[in-house]
């Protein structure tokens, strides 16, 4: 049952919106209460703007009666970034999907938060978002902005902030403020400020987006890598021969994938341009794989597009193992790579874990994908204890969590980046002193 | 307190909760996106109630057994969960240890005392005479499927159809047995497979070459039937050349087709066939299937949400035809429409009444 500051929110929510667009029925409030962490926290209530004015006056509401808020897109999140962990009031974004503006020459679109990937994809024929965090394009542009998703293609393209070139965002006071910065970015700062901080400094409601041109040409290959070490040594060989790469994904431990070779990582990369420029790139790819010794091939688009779409080789892995899974981002330096790995190995040996690793060499960006059996509550708890560890020793390494998919639950500490905690949590007591919008994510308070 | 089997928890906890299963739910779409709507919402939940996390109320009960039954909801799951089996399997065990939902009660009555779950009065094979019996060994037997009972000029399209493709068409007729289908989807498993047998004794009975269903459910749920349903069977004939496409009069007919979401794309790729028709590209969510009868009887707004969302998109997407594949929601949208056969200027025909004229 909802506490009573909760309830009276509700009620006058459900006043303006009307109650159709408040949801607080055990079923609905139960509906609410994931995403595709694992984990599950009960909401008090959701509710569902359709216009700007909606959301102003919920945070209004919610400031007035002290009530914290946690906007959701699809809830694709695999860290709980949508979920309500104080038992806060859900905000859906869905039903503000709408294309406010469109550019066919210059890329240029202006959409509303709740806009899926699969949709926004359909508005530019020749132009597209290389971010695809859940690999199906169910993630809404308001996720992305709020997580600053990432994606193999990263190498290339960035992440999402990249492709943002301004905002909407209501902030915890009530105020609507447009930030962007159509020309150089040369006070993007704020923008940047606001873009991955995981709806805790206000909600978006929408986004002017540059999309960049679909590549003229693409060749892609798989490579072996005998040895994890070969990832380091590859991204210095790629950066010193001045090959501007596309994307870049390796996977360790994936033994589905590896086969029986004895290999200790297979990884796909591809260059895309103008068909002059990929041919180029291209040869001097295959120069380096020769005089390194490491077996490639070829592999066509559709299968590098597997690969980019990353969430779906590792549900794959949950497929075939028929496990659960638990995900943490890292980001290290790119020549820690290695280190990093063997700490996430080492971890999941000591702890009888099986664990795959997905790293990104060139951006120095891991993920350890631990499975285990939901229904053995001894596993459950090996793996949070694997979590934890991880990310001490990645801390250790100097790196830190949370890139491409944000922190969520997990949270960014002192002892991680001492500096991001501190600035950050004053601009947040600054911006939203009574802390409504998304406790709990990001920082501790 | 419910207890499902190991194996149905097993299967529930491996939902990574991605939410893929909504991309295809048509349900999820029509209540704009509301999670709880679902097919994600309804796994979560039964995994809910299965480690005693949330309470079985009766609302919750109707809520597991009324979605619109199409099983879209497993072909992205990315971690292999065959969705809709889950939630049929897990209604089954709710009625196997005597929850009944209240708003499956008017079915099981129905079939109680008319044969046929849909109830409303159905007497089947009107458009035969009433003494009428199946021959025996005929080329194919046409089992229409309850719903298409109720649409008599649907059921004589289809013959006419099939008879262009063989000679020796017999109705199954009157006395059509119920295949169980809709019983399965709403947990009766026994009568469900009571009805099943039934069924199989029928046509052993009448050994005819083929068995062609004008219902995709019953040919998709159960394939020991080794029944081919319409569209599939229509297009092997057009494939193999037994018969031909006739093309359309005037140029640029754009038709919104409301695919079947049991069969494998066999209406788009007849209609793709036949020169001047264009059929439109819809999202996929967007199909039909007689497994939406329970929400068309229990709850009837929502069925009367889900036409206008489809309407509303084939009328943006100047749509000449807006065509149903499936008998029984062309039936069931008949029935919201009073008959009328022009709707937001689009005419609304079945698939089978549209071919008629386009086969030779």
């Amino acid at each position: 049952m909802a506490e009573e500051p909760a309830i009276k929110a509700v009620e006058e929510i459900a006043s303006q919106l009307g109650e159709r667009y408040v949801l607080i029925e055990d079923l609905d409030r139960s509906a609410y209460s994931y995403d595709a962490s694992g984990m599950q926290y009960i909401p008090s209530a959701v509710v569902r703007p359709v216009e700007l004015e909606d959301i102003s006056f919920i945070i209004e509401v919610a400031n007035k009666y002290g009530v914290p808020l946690v906007p959701r897109g699809s809830g694709t999140s695999l860290v709980g970034g949508p979920l309500p962990i104080e038992g806060s009031i859900v905000v859906d974004m869905q039903m503000m999907n709408k294309i406010l503006e469109k550019d066919e020459y210059t890329g240029l679109v202006r959409v509303e938060a709740g806009l899926r990937l699969l949709d926004l994809n359909k508005v530019l024929s020749n132009r597209f978002m290389p971010i695809n965090p859940d690999g199906m394009g169910f993630s809404t542009v308001g996720g992305l902005i709020a997580e600053d998703a990432a994606s193999p293609l990263s190498v290339k393209y960035g992440t999402t902030a990249a492709m943002v070139l301004g905002v909407e965002v209501v902030l915890p006071t009530g105020e609507t403020l447009l930030v962007e910065q159509p020309g150089p970015p040369s006070k993007r700062n704020i923008l940047n400020l606001l873009i991955g901080s995981e709806g805790t400094l206000g909600i978006f409601t929408s986004a002017l987006l540059r999309l960049p041109l679909r590549p003229e040409s693409r060749i892609a290959y798989k490579i072996e890598m005998i040895d994890i070490s070969d990832a380091v040594s590859i991204q210095t060989a790629i950066k010193r021969a001045n090959i501007s790469i596309a994307g870049f994904e390796a996977y360790h431990n994936y033994k589905e994938l590896i086969g029986e070779k004895g290999a200790e990582a297979v990884s796909f990369l591809e260059v895309s341009g103008t068909k002059e420029c990929a041919d180029v790139w291209s040869s001097k790819l295959r120069s380096i794989f020769k005089e390194m010794d490491i077996p490639f091939e070829e592999i066509d688009t559709e299968e590098a597009d597997s690969i980019w779409e990353r969430r779906k080789s590792i549900y794959e892995l949950a497929k075939r193992r028929k496990s659960a899974m638990r995900v943490i981002s890292l980001l290290v330096h790119t020549h820690l790579t290695r280190d990093a790995i063997q700490e996430i190995d080492r971890t999941g040996s000591r702890l009888k874990l099986p664990v795959v690793t997905v790293f990104n060499p060139l951006l120095g960006w891991v993920m350890a994908i631990f499975l285990y059996d939901p229904t053995d509550e001894k596993e459950v708890k090996r793996t949070e204890k694997a979590i934890f560890n991880v990310i001490d020793r990645t801390i250790a390494l100097g790196g830190s969590i949370g890139f491409g998919i944000g922190a969520g639950i997990t949270k960014i500490t002192s002892d991680m980046d001492e500096g991001f905690v501190s600035i950050f949590s004053s601009v947040k007591e600054a911006l939203d002193p009574n802390w409504i919008m998304n406790p709990g994510k990001l920082i501790e308070r | 307190m419910v207890k499902f089997s190991r194996s149905l928890m097993k299967e529930l906890s491996r939902c990574i909760g991605c939410g893929a299963c909504n991309i295809s739910c048509p349900m999820f779409h029509v209540s704009d996106f509301k999670e709880t709507e679902g097919a994600r919402a309804r796994i979560k939940l039964i995994s809910m109630l299965g480690n005693n996390k949330i309470d079985l109320t009766e609302e919750f009960l109707g809520y597991i057994f009324t979605c619109i039954n199409c099983g879209l909801c497993m072909d992205l799951c990315p971690v292999g969960i065959d969705v809709f089996d889950i939630i049929v399997k897990s209604r089954s065990s709710l009625v196997d240890i005597g929850y009944v939902p209240l708003v499956t009660v008017d079915m099981r009555d129905a079939r109680r005392r008319t044969g046929s779950p849909i109830g409303e009065g159905l007497t089947k094979g009107v458009w035969l005479p009433p003494d009428f019996q199946p021959e025996k060994n005929a080329d194919i037997l046409f089992f229409a499927g309850c719903w298409v009972h109720t649409a008599p000029d649907v059921a004589i399209n289809m013959s006419k159809i099939l008879q262009k493709i063989a000679p020796n068409v017999a109705p199954a007729g009157p006395n059509e047995p119920c295949c169980g289908g809709l019983l399965y989807v709403i947990g009766e498993r026994d009568s469900a497979e009571e009805s099943k047998e039934n069924l199989l004794k029928f046509i052993k009975e009448l050994s005819p070459k083929v068995v062609v269903s004008g219902c995709s459910l019953c040919a998709s749920l159960f394939p020991d039937l080794e029944m081919k349903y319409f569209s599939s069977f229509v297009d092997e004939a057009l494939e193999s050349n037994k018969i031909k496409t006739k093309s359309m009069k005037r140029k640029k007919n754009k038709i919104f087709l409301i695919r079947s979401c049991h069969s494998n794309g066999a209406a788009r790729r007849i209609l793709e066939r036949i020169k001047n028709a264009v059929v439109i590209d819809t999202p996929n969510w967007i199909c039909c299937d007689c497994g939406a009868t329970l929400i068309y009887q229990s709850e009837p707004e929502k069925f009367d949400e889900w036409f206008k969302k489809i309407s509303e998109i084939a009328s943006d997407s100047d749509a000449d035809y807006f065509m149903i594949e499936e008998p029984a929601c062309y039936s069931m949208i008949s029935k919201v429409l009073e008959g009328k056969n022009k709707y937001k200027g689009m005419k609304i025909i079945s698939f089978p009444s549209f071919l008629v004229n386009h086969i030779s």
